[in-house]
Order: structure tokens, then C-alpha cells, then sequence
């Protein structure tokens, strides 16, 4: 066998021979070719020596990892109860207790009219909110009513998903991505909920619209079904929550709250 | 590559990538910029940059920062000053690890970059080559050297125990 060892590449073929990595023959050539070079083989082939990596760690880890969404412990525990005893009811007295989702004739898909959500907002929407380019949804009335902690009961108006997606597929990915990047006012009570809005919350905030535009969701409880699912999966209600906020962009009072928002800023 | 995985990424490789920029540059500020700036790099392209690919992304990033920081500081004429660089606090290197670390610097950049990075990090010579733009053979043949060039080293201080009465 010809290794075509040469003055260029004889130390790659020795260090495969001391790790042990070349066929006798070609240790034989290689041998051969030192000699005749006049090299020391016993001094090159000596044992050689390895680093071995010392305890060093990071100093700050954590600044450069991105921060996510920061719910509060009692705002999940609370969407998570909230959303479990919805179930129950859904599970138990499907038709009685719920609230009745009326059927809106050539709009596929049927969105509940009105749906419960697990945080109140404060800060509310714009006037419209861009889904995807040249795609506008317009709120036509004041839409949102604060109830007690925990429990909103939002009027929604039916999206048309067709204009979100062609097949009635999720399509929050790409949605969370086409989001305005502006949305950061759109948001929640700043004490509740101290996040910046970034990517990974336009994740959520898609994913939960998604949940409400989905034609497979055509009704509350399947709605409320998938949000506990979806919750398993650390998107949460919150998200559901982010959607009806972006969604509720329409309001004047969103505007409103902004504004506080700055005053507090600058006080 | 979504945000929960790329915060994965600097749980399990800021460290590493540290101190392979670290024991490469032996200055703590330019091995956090290097980190910074790899992990940085990978934040950009993450919608490119797969999972599974990242620490290769990340590595191959911060050797080419390093390339940069060390061509910057014109380090030809601190090549002495980096040989008795003080190990600063929290950075143990026992014994004869020590020695070697030290004598690292003394190392030409590729040959320093190859051996830590088989060393410390286990990658195949094909894997460094790839992270490096070296050939499998010129790899082999920088640690090759950088290996004997620390025997070397470890030998004249033997030496010079055995002359010390």
C-alpha cells in the first residue's frame, strides 16, 4: 500500500499512529520514512502530552439568554384553575351552563360570540390590528367589559380565518411572525404582566389566535378544550389572552391606556 | 431554532465556548465579547441555524471572533506578556495543566485553536476542520505540533528542575 508520506504531511500520519489509527503496513512506511529523513522515531513517537480542560465557567450565563413571556406564578394558577372549571362545566352541563354560541351564517369559521377569559385587561387595542398584509380587522363597537379579577367577558366578532389561512390549518407560525412589531402596546397591566413582548410571546400571541380563528373550534368547548391543552404545553391561557388583547386593538381606550402608561413613564 | 432551544444552547455551551475562547485568548473580556458575539451571531440566524447544529454554528463563530480580536491587538509582541498572564480568580489550573495552559499561548493561533478544540471539546479532526477552514491532514499536523511543542516545553522544565540544586 502507497500512504504517499511526504516532508508535508509525515507528523498527520504519526499522530495517527500514536493514536493508534494506522494499519501495521503503513506504521511500516512511516517508520521507513523518518529513517531515511534522519529523524529521531523513537523521540517522535514519544507519549504526547493533553490538556486537560480546566473549571471554567461563564461569569453570566443568564445575560445572554432571551427572555420569554414572565407570567406571574398566581395569574398561571389561576388561568389554570379557571380554564379546569370551565371544563368541568363544559364536561358536565354542556348545554345548559354554557354561555350559547349563536351561529354566524356564511362566516366559516363560527367564533364564539363571547368568550371567558382567565386575566382582566386593562391595556386594550388599537383600532385595527394587521394580521398579514393588506388584511385588516376592524372593531366596530367598544368591545371588551372588565369583570372581576380573573374572569373578562369579551365580546368577539367573528374573523374570517380564510384571510389567515387557505385550508383551515393552524397558521400561527407564520402569523406570529407577521405580527406588528409595535404590538409591545398591546399588553397586559404592566404589574401583572412584566414582559417586553418579544418573540417568543408573538409565539403565544399567534398560536393563541390561532385557537380562536381554527375552524376546527366551533365551539366553546373545544375552544376551552384546547386552551387547557395548549396550556400543557406552557402556551396557556395567557396566550388566549394576548390574542383577545392584539384583537382588541380597536379600542380608543387602549390609547387611553398607553397614554397612562407614558404618564407613568415620565413621572 | 425557537427561543426555548436557542436559551438551551447557553445552558449547555456559553461554558464551553468560554472556555475554549479563554484559554485561547487569555483575557476574560475578549473571551466574553467572543461568547457574546457567537451566541449573538446565532440569535440572528436562528431561524437557519438547526438545533442540532448549533454548538458546531457557535464554535465555528467564536474561532473566527477570535481570529478577529486576536489580529486586532497586534499580538506579536504580546506573546511574552500572555505567557506569565496571571490566571485571574476562579480559574484553577493544577499542576502540570497548568503548565500546559500557560505554555498554550507561546502556541501559533492554529495550532493553540486545534488542540483545544480536540481537547477540550473531543471533536474529530474532520469536525475541527470544518470549524477552523483547515484540511483533516493540516489539522492533525497542528496538533501534531502544538503537542510536541508542550512536551517540549514540559521537558525543559523538567531540566531545569534537575539543574536547580
Amino acid at each position: 500500500m502507497n500512504t504517499n508520506i511526504n516532508t508535508d504531511n509525515y507528523e498527520a500520519y504519526l499522530l495517527d499512529y500514536l493514536e493508534g489509527n494506522l494499519s501495521p503496513d503503513e506504521a511500516k512506511q512511516l517508520k521507513a520514512f523518518v529513517a531515511a529523513q534522519g529523524m529521531d522515531w523513537d523521540e517522535l513517537t514519544e507519549e504526547l502530552p493533553h490538556l486537560e480542560a480546566p473549571a471554567i465557567a461563564h461569569p453570566d450565563k443568564k445575560s445572554l439568554k432571551k427572555k420569554g413571556t414572565l407570567v406571574p406564578l398566581y395569574v398561571k394558577i389561576a388561568s389554570a384553575a379557571a380554564a379546569a372549571g370551565l371544563l368541568l362545566t363544559v364536561t358536565l352541563w354542556p348545554d345548559k351552563s354554557m354561555p350559547k354560541v349563536e351561529p354566524i351564517a356564511e362566516l366559516k369559521p363560527i367564533l364564539p360570540e363571547r368568550l371567558i377569559t382567565s386575566e382582566k385587561i386593562e391595556a386594550l387595542p388599537s383600532r385595527t390590528i394587521q394580521f398579514v398584509p393588506n388584511q385588516t380587522v376592524a372593531k366596530a363597537r367598544p368591545i371588551v367589559q372588565e369583570r372581576v379579577e380573573l374572569s373578562l367577558l369579551a365580546e368577539l366578532e367573528p374573523i374570517k380565518a380564510g384571510a389567515l389561512s387557505n385550508n383551515n390549518e393552524p397558521v400561527f407560525e407564520s402569523l406570529a411572525y407577521r405580527m406588528p412589531t409595535d404590538f409591545t402596546y398591546a399588553q397586559f397591566d404592566e404589574s401583572r404582566f412584566e414582559n417586553e413582548h418579544e418573540e417568543r410571546n408573538l409565539s403565544l400571541i399567534g398560536k393563541g389566535i390561532s385557537l380562536l380563528t381554527n375552524g376546527r373550534h366551533d365551539s366553546f368547548g373545544s375552544l376551552i378544550s384546547s386552551g387547557i391543552s395548549t396550556a400543557k404545553k406552557e402556551i396557556s391561557l395567557a396566550a388566549t389572552d394576548m390574542a383577545l388583547t392584539a384583537y382588541y386593538r380597536a379600542d380608543e381606550r387602549f390609547e387611553e391606556a398607553r397614554e397612562r402608561r407614558e404618564e407613568k413613564k415620565n413621572e | 431554532m425557537d427561543r426555548h432551544q436557542y436559551n438551551q444552547c447557553v445552558e449547555l455551551y456559553a461554558d464551553r465556548l468560554f472556555r475554549f475562547a479563554f484559554s485561547s485568548l487569555r483575557n476574560r473580556e475578549q473571551a466574553e465579547d467572543v461568547v457574546q458575539e457567537s451566541f449573538a451571531r446565532v440569535w440572528e440566524k436562528r431561524e437557519t441555524v438547526d438545533f442540532a447544529k448549533a454548538k458546531s454554528y457557535l464554535f465555528t463563530t467564536a474561532h473566527h471572533a477570535m481570529i478577529d480580536e486576536v489580529r486586532q491587538r497586534q499580538r506579536t509582541s504580546d506573546i511574552e506578556e500572555l505567557a506569565t498572564f496571571a490566571d485571574p480568580k476562579g480559574v484553577p489550573y493544577p499542576d502540570v495543566n497548568e503548565i500546559l495552559h500557560k505554555a498554550l499561548a507561546t502556541l501559533p493561533e492554529a495550532q493553540r485553536n486545534a488542540v483545544l478544540l480536540r481537547d477540550y471539546e473531543g471533536y474529530s479532526y474532520q469536525e475541527i476542520g470544518d470549524i477552523t477552514g483547515m484540511s483533516e491532514a493540516q489539522v492533525k499536523i497542528n496538533i501534531f505540533r502544538a503537542r510536541t511543542a508542550l512536551k517540549n516545553h514540559l521537558k525543559s522544565i523538567d531540566s531545569l528542575i534537575d539543574i536547580a540544586p
